[in-house]
């Protein structure tokens, strides 16, 4: 399982990290168990406390960051592209 | 009085009548924060900016390391942040600046604000200002001790499931959040979008009602800001309160400490001999609370961290490839409990899992919320303590998730419903502050916070030092 759950949140562990972190992972899965008691026959999710649907605002251009504001974060740039290595598709 | 004793309130009304100066202000707080012993602060402002008037004029704000001020490293208490720094100003900062408001720092915090002790920060636990081998709680820990051990007069945090109102009650200070949606979350480092919201921690009722209303409102910046209008909450809560009516229910408290337990029927003691009114009140789903609120709050948390990729800002990690390096720089870069949590996020929003788990909360949420609204139709407020036990020594919880989690068995139910609570400050229990929660209805931070003050004023809970 766990390592299945690496791939899919793109977060290598050590081995001894994965050791600890599957047993908490199970315990806390475990205690959330209890929730299949309460009975949700034809009740609705809620996603947002109170909005059914996402307010939408006018299709306007705003006023963006400088791209030197952007990039003064990145370790890697290439003109006006942030810069990584190729994938590898492992 | 020396300045770092007054509230916020009072020192804007002294800079106004020129009995202090900004700089007199300014420097007190920061010579008080920067010898702090207590490890609140992961940065300090280098200077001061230009004096400004308006309602919040001259008063020094410690801002939890998780909300945006410009050109300031904004760390969210971990490492693959360590030396981000925020290119914008978040809305609640542009906010308090505008009025006067003056950044002193930024405040430590559990990393990406996943915990309740501060000690999951990668820059070292904060120390709780009664007792420092005890934690101050979490997530805005360092908001909560800073404002406690009078090193800033107002602290902002966030609180998801309770990291405004732990910390504020285990430092023996006010905390409120307010209802989700009260206050913009641009430039807010997202942790739960449903559940977060910024919060407000200070000495006095006063203080939080006078910044509240300079940063709540609408913001075309967050769509899911509220556009509901924002009174004048500071003059508000002049007016008399009345009488109230109090709901404790009983499902929820009864697994707390004994000794909190009784500090609290103490404190309902207190509220009646005030003329209030207490009932007991039925939730009957109360025990379901927490385990809803820990899979959508790690579920949310595991989608909004995947943009912490090494590839735009923060942390890299060098490897042969993309996905080399993503891996590897989300490996070093983030603590154990942020992974736990992504794995039991990730997990839970899983193929062949969804339904099971994160659907299965988030309609239980629909029970939840519905079930205090009911609660809320027939009283004016719930009221419990803050949480179920004291500050606890450094360490005793740490490598117990569950047991860390159940810091916020009352805490969490107001982010579930989007409501409106406060913290208040309870007195010592053994030398040790413990705190009381009044929860009121969606919108109603009028009422909330005009009942606080008077309480603040009238009940023997004042902080005036």
């Amino acid at each position: 399982m766990i390592e299945k759950l690496e791939k899919l949140a793109s977060l290598r562990l050590g081995e001894e990290e994965r050791k600890k972190l599957l047993e908490d992972v199970k315990e806390i899965l475990h205690w959330v168990e209890i929730l299949k008691e309460v009975d949700t026959e034809g009740v609705l999710p809620t996603t947002h406390p109170f909005l059914s649907s996402l307010p939408l605002r006018e299709d306007k251009p705003g006023v963006s960051l400088p791209d030197e504001e952007i990039f003064k974060n990145t370790k890697g740039r290439s003109g006006r592209f942030f810069k990584i290595r190729r994938p590898g598709w492992r | 009085m020396e300045i770092v004793n007054l509230f916020g309130w009072e020192i804007k009304e002294k800079i106004e009548r020129g009995e202090i100066s900004e700089k007199e202000v300014f420097d007190a707080f920061y010579e008080r924060a920067s010898s702090s012993s207590l490890n609140t602060f992961i940065t300090l402002a280098e200077g001061r900016e230009e004096k400004k008037e308006g309602k919040l004029r001259g008063i020094p704000f410690g801002i939890k390391d998780n909300i945006l001020v410009r050109g300031m490293k904004n760390t969210c208490g971990s490492k693959i942040l360590h030396d981000f720094i925020a290119p914008y100003d978040a809305t609640c900062i542009e906010r308090l600046k505008k009025e006067g408001g003056v950044i002193l720092g930024k405040t430590n915090m559990d990393e990406f604000a996943m915990g309740s002790s501060n000690e999951y920060s990668a820059f070292g636990p904060v120390k709780n200002p009664f007792d420092p081998e005890r934690v101050p709680g979490g997530s805005s820990g360092g908001s909560a001790a800073a404002v406690a051990n009078l090193e800033v007069p107002i602290a902002l945090g966030s609180d998801t499931g309770g990291s405004v109102r732990q910390p504020a009650a285990f430092c023996g200070v006010f905390g409120l959040k307010p209802t989700y949606g009260r206050i913009s979350r641009y430039g807010l480092v997202a942790f739960a979008s449903s559940l977060d919201q910024i919060g407000i921690i200070a000495r006095t009722v006063k203080d939080i009602a006078l910044t509240l209303e300079v940063i709540a409102g609408y913001d075309p910046m967050d769509s899911t800001s509220s556009p509901e209008g924002v009174p004048p909450y500071s003059k508000i809560i002049e007016e008399p309160c009345g009488y109230k009516t109090l709901g404790v229910p009983e499902e929820l408290i009864s697994g707390c400490d004994e000794e909190i337990l009784n500090a609290f029927q103490r404190t309902l003691e207190i509220l009646q001999r005030l003329g209030h009114k207490i009932v007991r009140i039925t939730l009957p789903h109360a025990k379901y609370y927490l385990p809803t609120y820990e899979i959508i709050a790690m579920a949310e948390a595991s989608s909004n961290l995947a943009r912490y990729d090494g590839v735009r800002y923060g942390l890299r990690v060098e490897g042969e490839s993309a996905e080399e390096i993503i891996e590897k720089t989300r490996m070093r870069g983030f603590g154990p409990e942020v992974k736990r949590r992504i794995m039991v996020g990730t997990y839970v929003l899983s193929k062949g899992y969804r339904e099971e788990y994160y659907g299965k909360a988030q309609r239980v949420r629909t029970i939840i919320k519905e079930e205090l609204e009911e609660a809320l139709r027939e009283v004016d407020f719930i009221i419990t303590p803050t949480a179920p036990f004291l500050p606890f020594k450094l360490g005793e919880r740490k490598e117990d998730p569950i047991k860390m989690y159940l810091s916020d068995v009352f805490t969490v139910f107001a982010n579930l419903a989007g409501l409106p609570a406060i913290s208040i400050p309870g007195g010592r229990i053994n030398g040790l502050p413990w705190g009381f929660q009044v929860t009121g209805r969606a919108w109603d931070e009028e009422n909330l916070l005009t009942f606080a003050y008077h309480l603040e004023r009238e009940g023997g809970w004042s902080l005036r030092q």
